[in-house]
């Protein structure tokens, strides 16, 4: 019964919002907004192609410094709350040939999350992608060859290490830009380069590094510390 | 300003970044960085307020800051005003405060908690002087993404059922704000608080009020006002005492910060006055202000008593700045700087107790005088202080929350408080009674923290903390009246939101 | 228009599912539904065609789509995803205290 009235009530509510998003307007009620100037000047502006990198990590960079500080929080709250704890290894990985292809794709994977992140200002991509398809080698590490593996060739310390150089760049590119053009994280006009090529748009390479590799490092870290405790009942 | 606002969001932020880095390498070098880094930024809080008290008492005290160095509409731009530099030394003094209680409290050997910490900070720092929609929201779910890892540090059965439920409750106001956020940015075009509060009666009627519903709630949930309390008791007492004491002090502060920004700047109190909305505010705060008090009389475990009074006295803030009068406006912000005050001490003071105690958690209270009586002062004070009488700042922040219902004859509403007074003394009493008991058995009882001399004893942090936080109540409570005038410039800002605009916009974007 | 009427129908199979269900994992399923049906709602509402937010040098003039609310959606959902691994984290350390994630048997979580 309290189940059904939740659902009557749900769906009343649901009704009304959606008579009241109708009245959405058809374009924007101001007419010089920031997105129109975004697609018109992107080119020339920052040297970007893509247009979402650049709002992500130059007209919007203090955002991304921001969302990547929360995987920060997030990666520092799990190690604190999985912390205290013995941590159990398995070699038991899964057989010879899914860890022998695993050996040849591997490399692959890291080549591809490398490009995505180096290519963000150029074409779909960047940091953060790029950033998650680097934390899939420790699971794949995880998986297929078993924990102690991961333990041995990539252990937490380097990961955290990996973690904070990325949010130190990015921080750094940030005082860099106080540096060079006065403000917070401002694009450097002469690192600009010629747009479309792969050393262009200015600190928009240097921050998708950084957000990449502590995207990366922090995923890999929040998978490792989750999985040491699945693994303690093998 | 001798200096950029952006450093007070920057400190906190590379010393939460070098932390693990400085961990990996050499752990003692971290206990220093830790210390010195808090002194630090308390250090910049007051040169800025200090550079900045002149421009305050003048009216003209307006920084922004444009990030990767667009104006406003384009980037993300930093509006740091009178109302942003209260709320923002509030967080420092409190984030100094904890930090150094901390050192006492939890010991130096978690040192993701301290990241957490300054992260804290940061996001709390980023939410009072962001002057774009998308970053507050960023900005709020920092903060609240730490606190959830905050509460839940005990890792006891009961502490992560209470980061649970927050969580639940906090994700959604997550979502509800960003909901709001997007509806605004896709009736207008814009992400900048001043673009906005310039152009909002623009929006077509239903879509502002839709808006304003979910920022709303989002708020109310994250403030813990009546239909919405159900996690704070549990929140409360389960996290350590200086979590609850960060929760209570400073979260629920910037919330209060959050509320005055978007609704009396952002939209304009007018959408919430013609809607009818601002009446029922005002009622659903005064209900969770007598639920908050009544409720806490039946607790018998310190810090859950604590967080239900926290919950009326929230109420009533919200209460008193929905009449959006003059004085409604000093009042709320006075109760808001004193409430913090207050009640950081009382769980500070309460938390000592707990932590140095053996026990159950509801027994750990008993015989609190004979193991430092100078601390249990000090929790009397605060509860005398909290109740409202005279010498002491409660009183004062209390009788200006009563002119303000007066002058708008809310008789109700003075009946409420007169109440909730009353209620505060029922229920501080019994605790300052258990309290006094048990002379015996503390006698018995050895102290748990083994007491190594020097300087670093943990507790000497713990109590130097305390003894701060009474010196501040009891002269705060002295010298009301030093807040009457950069309050009013605030209360200008908030009341005259054109201001803020120009500020920012510079008067130019009028189309 | 279907737009709008998918983004209210998941936002509200969302929110019935953190109202009525008693079980902590369905319950973080009903959160991200509420939270994937914002995102979806926020690049879905973009009125203006055009093609993706990126400049082709050979056809600058090629109209784009706003480009803002993919920015802004790629941030909460870090973030959304963020609080969901630190959420599923807490629910499994608990669930290794408690051996339950039933609500009705977590006394802590009903009072």
């Amino acid at each position: 019964m309290k189940v059904f009235l939740t659902a009557i009530i749900l769906a009343f509510t649901g009704g009304a919002l959606f008579v009241n998003l109708g009245s959405i307007p058809d374009s924007f009620l101001l007419s010089h907004t920031a997105s129109r100037f975004y697609r018109e000047a992107v080119v020339t502006e920052t040297g970007a192609l893509n247009t979402v990198s650049a709002i992500l990590y130059d007209f919007r960079a203090f955002d991304s410094l921001g969302e990547s500080t929360v995987i920060f929080a997030t990666v520092s709250g799990i190690v604190l709350l999985l912390s205290r704890k013995t941590l159990p290894v398995s070699s038991a990985g899964l057989s010879l040939i899914v860890k022998r292809t695993f050996g040849i794709l591997t490399p692959f994977v890291f080549l591809l999350s490398v490009y995505i992140i180096l290519h963000g200002h150029l074409s779909p991509g960047g940091g953060f992608q790029g950033g998650v398809l680097l934390a899939v080698i420790t699971i794949i590490f995880c998986i297929i060859y078993g924990s102690s593996f991961d333990l041995s060739r990539y252990p937490p310390q380097r990961k955290t290490l990996i973690e904070t150089t990325g949010a130190l760049l990015f921080l750094g590119v940030g005082i860099i830009g106080i540096a060079l053009t006065g403000s917070f994280l401002g694009n450097p006009s002469a690192w600009r380069g010629v747009p479309g090529t792969l050393p262009s748009a200015g600190s928009i390479v240097p921050i998708n590094l950084g957000v990449g590799l502590k995207v990366g490092a922090g995923l890999a870290i929040i998978f490792y510390s989750m999985i040491q405790k699945t693994l303690k009942r093998q | 300003m001798i200096f950029s606002p952006l450093l007070l969001i920057l400190l906190p932020l590379g010393t939460a970044f070098l932390i693990p880095l400085v961990d990996l390498f050499h752990v003692e070098t971290r206990r220093l960085m830790v210390i010195i880094s808090a002194s630090f930024s308390l250090f910049l809080g007051f040169a800025a307020l200090w550079s900045a008290w002149p421009e305050l008492l003048a009216g003209t005290f307006f920084h922004s800051y444009h990030l990767s160095g667009w104006l406003p509409p384009l980037g993300i731009n930093l509006a740091f005003d009178s109302l942003g530099l209260l709320f923002s030394s509030l967080v420092t003094l409190f984030s100094f405060l904890i930090i150094v209680y901390s050192i006492g409290f939890i010991g130096h050997h978690e040192g993701k908690y301290y990241v957490l910490l300054f992260l804290f900070q940061a996001g709390c720092q980023g939410i009072v002087m962001t002057g774009d929609i998308f970053n507050l929201y960023v900005f709020i779910e920092l903060s609240a993404i730490t606190s959830y890892a905050l509460i839940a540090f005990e890792r006891d059965r009961s502490s992560l059922e209470a980061t649970i439920k927050y969580m639940v409750y906090g994700i959604l106001a997550g979502v509800f704000i960003f909901l709001g956020i997007i509806i605004i940015y896709r009736s207008l075009g814009t992400l900048n608080i001043a673009e906005i509060a310039d152009n909002f009666h623009r929006i077509p009627l239903t879509l502002q009020r839709t808006s304003v519903v979910f920022l709303l709630t989002g708020l109310l949930i994250k403030l813990g006002v009546f239909p919405f309390h159900f996690w704070m008791a549990k929140v409360y007492g389960s996290a350590p005492a200086s979590i609850s004491a960060l929760l209570s002090g400073t979260l629920a502060k910037v919330n209060i910060y959050i509320l005055l920004r978007l609704f009396w700047v952002g939209t304009g109190f007018s959408v919430l006055r013609e809607a009818g909305w601002d009446r029922f505010l005002l009622g659903i705060a005064l209900l969770s202000t007598i639920l908050g008090h009544v409720l806490a009389l039946r607790e018998r475990e310190v810090k859950r008593m604590l967080a239900f009074s926290s919950m009326g006295h929230m109420g009533m803030i919200v209460a008193v700045l929905s009449l959006n009068t003059p004085l409604g406006l000093f009042a709320g912000l006075l109760h808001a700087v004193f409430h913090a005050l207050m009640k950081t001490g009382l769980f500070l003071s309460a938390g000592y107790f707990l932590r140095f105690r053996e026990g159950p958690k509801e027994k750990r209270f008993t015989g609190a005088a004979y193991r430092k009586l100078p601390i249990f002062i000090g929790f009397i004070i605060f509860a005398l202080s909290m109740i409202g009488i005279p010498p002491l700042n409660g009183f004062f922040s209390k009788w200006f929350t009563m002119q303000a219902f007066l002058e708008k004859d809310v008789y109700p509403a003075i009946a409420l408080i007169y109440s909730g007074n009353i209620l505060g003394l029922i229920y501080y009493l019994p605790f300052v009674r258990q309290g006094m008991l048990g002379k015996e058995s503390i006698m018995k009882q050895k102290s748990t923290s083994s007491p190594t001399p020097g300087f670093f004893y943990q507790e000497r942090f713990v109590t130097t903390v305390v003894y701060i936080l009474i010196l501040l109540v009891m002269s705060s409570g002295l010298l009301p009246f030093v807040f009457q005038e950069p309050f009013e410039v605030m209360i200008a800002e908030l009341t005259e939101p054109i201001r803020y605009i120009e500020h920012v916009l510079g008067g130019i974007i009028h189309e | 228009m279907i737009y709008s009427l998918c983004f209210v129908a998941l936002f509200m199979i969302g929110l019935y599912s953190i109202l009525a269900q008693r079980d902590l994992i369905k319950m973080v399923i009903g959160l991200n539904l509420v939270e994937g049906a914002v995102f979806f709602w926020t690049i879905t509402m973009v009125r203006e065609a055009g093609g993706v937010p990126i400049v082709d040098l050979a056809f600058p003039e090629l109209p784009m789509v706003d480009p803002i609310p993919q920015a802004l959606t790629l941030t909460a959902i870090v973030i959304s995803a963020s609080t969901t691994a630190l959420l599923l984290t807490i629910i499994v350390e608990l669930n290794r205290m408690a051996r339950t994630i039933e609500i009705d048997s977590l006394k802590g979580l009903r009072e």
